[in-house]
């Protein structure tokens, strides 16, 4: 942080000395998903559309499934805090498995939709009926097509289309 | 010159948009002061709730004689039907956003806003006066370009908060989580993905009781905002709440419950949603960038630069520094109390009597 206005008045002396110092300590330990953030953050750099698609599909690719393992009730500092934490730690128990079914339905539905999209992709890449500009899906020497793509799901696509 | 009519032109009418606002409590103040006065928009671009406000662009009829204002903020169709008028002509500028903040997201609308950076210069010769919203803005037209060059800030109205608040926004944002507000549309140059980041480092370090609360539009830029979804889901972020378009119960449901109000937008050619905070009450922390440190005065939070740990430090600062915030509260009714007495028919009287206009 350059500078610092509060009211009109420039604080970047003394206020923004203490908040530099508490984003110091904050960056002791890093926020998990880093790497995904600088990822997902890359696609403000995409040169054109084409490019974004790409990207950002390969992107939902990754990470279309909802998952609770790293999901955590927060807590409150204090003996009540505390108390209160662990009252929310055993609900969390006991809702876990049904949830866990849930979160199975959900993620089976997702990779559908993902599936679609990728269908589409490739769709829209061959206005007048569908054709291998990836060379992903290349009919192999004898024939048949290879589904040799960054999914064999997405494979299917191109016949459906074709027929 | 005794003129009838002044009339406005905008590329398109919506509901909750700056510029729209701006025409129709223009319309009604140029009433006031005796003139006639239409808006007329591109009606592929009008909101259906605001097909009664105005009429199709191509049934304007321009008139020796008349006075013409038109609203610019983005290369269209209606540039030809200000270019044609043979009247009196003025440009209300609210800025074109730099093309370079959309391209990969929307190359279509970039071109549009590279086309309507072009247009201005021209616009501007043709007219015989520009209104911009803010200084800012007002440096954007190129010298000698138009001889009367003035700051008119846009216009804003109390009234629109007086009425109830939206009861299931309201409830939706009520319970023990402090809630950081962001209002605007969900486009590139708002810098949304610097709030969020911020706000991780926040929630995560600092409060787990907090919320994050993004509301508007979200129709402008699709792909950015898939990028910010995308974005809160990646880095497990719950509590980063898209609203979506806020009907006017639901934006006072927002303000109301609003702790803080946050932008980090790097281009504003004014920046309403900064009034509408400070006139609710809710305090401001805003990047000093583009019109906004105009619009907030000696009022609110600027901060220029800076990682989003120390965003984050600073919004902790803001929501649990009680005599802070009493300070920048009291700053900003300060700041409301000049903006809320502004007389719009009194300013643009002067405005057009500069033209030589009056009715």
């Amino acid at each position: 942080m350059r500078s610092l206005t509060i009211n009109g008045q420039t604080r970047t002396g003394d206020v923004r000395e203490k908040l530099l110092l508490q984003a110091e300590r904050m960056r002791e330990t890093s926020l998990p998903h880093a790497e995904r953030a600088a990822a997902v953050l890359a696609l403000g750099k995409m040169p054109n559309e084409q490019a974004f698609l790409a990207h950002y599909l390969s992107l939902l690719r990754e990470d279309c499934s909802v998952r609770l393992d790293t999901l955590e009730p927060p807590c409150r500092p204090g003996v009540l805090g505390a108390a209160v934490g662990a009252v929310r730690k055993l609900l969390w128990r006991i809702l876990r498995p049904h949830l866990e079914l849930a979160t199975w339905r959900q993620n089976a539905i997702n990779a559908d939709v993902m599936h679609a999209l990728e269908f589409l992709r490739l769709a829209s890449q061959a206005p007048q009926g569908w054709q291998d500009s990836s060379g992903l899906f290349a009919p192999a020497p004898d024939g048949p097509v290879s589904p040799s793509g960054p999914s064999a799901v997405a494979a299917s696509a191109p016949e459906a289309s074709r027929s | 010159m005794s003129v009838r009519r002044v009339d406005q032109l905008l590329a398109g009418m919506v509901e909750g948009d700056a510029i729209s606002q701006d025409a129709l409590l223009m319309q009604a103040a140029l009433r006031t002061l005796g003139f006639e006065s239409d808006i007329f928009s591109d009606p592929e671009r009008t909101d259906p709730r605001m097909a009664d406000r105005c009429r199709p662009f191509a049934t304007y009829r321009a008139r020796p004689g008349d006075a013409l204002v038109y609203h610019y903020g983005i290369s269209s169709p209606v540039s030809e039907a200000h270019r044609r008028a043979n009247t009196t002509k003025i440009l209300r500028y609210h800025n074109v956003t730099p093309p370079d903040y959309f391209r990969g997201y929307d190359d279509a609308l970039a071109h549009l806003l590279h086309r309507g950076r072009e247009e201005l210069a021209g616009l501007a010769a043709q007219s015989d006066a520009v209104w911009a919203d803010s200084a800012f803005n007002s440096r954007d037209i190129p010298t000698g370009t138009c001889g009367i060059v003035r700051v008119f800030p846009l216009l804003f109205s109390p009234t629109r908060f007086e009425r109830a608040p939206d009861a299931t926004v309201f409830s939706r944002y009520g319970g023990p989580l402090r809630n950081i507000l962001f209002v605007g549309r969900m486009v590139p140059n708002k810098r949304l993905e610097e709030l969020i980041l911020a706000f991780a480092w926040l929630q995560r370090k600092l409060d787990p009781f907090t919320r994050l609360v993004l509301a508007g539009s979200d129709r402008s830029c699709p792909r950015y905002y898939a990028m910010l979804r995308l974005l809160a889901a990646g880095i497990e972020m719950p509590h980063v709440c898209f609203e979506g378009f806020a009907s006017e119960a639901g934006l006072v449901a927002l303000y109301r419950q609003a702790q803080v109000f946050v932008t980090a937008s790097d281009h504003e050619g004014y920046c309403l949603p900064l009034v509408e905070a400070m006139h609710n009450g809710v305090p401001v922390i805003a990047k000093a960038a583009g019109a906004m440190p105009e619009t907030l005065g000696p009022a609110g939070v600027l901060y220029d630069g800076g990682s989003p740990e120390e965003l984050a430090s600073l919004m902790h600062l803001v929501l649990t520094d009680t005599k802070l915030r009493a300070e920048i509260l009291a700053a900003q009714e300060q700041r409301m109390s000049a903006i809320r007495s502004r007389q719009p028919s009194t300013e643009l009287q002067a405005l057009l009597a500069e033209l030589g206009l009056r009715p």
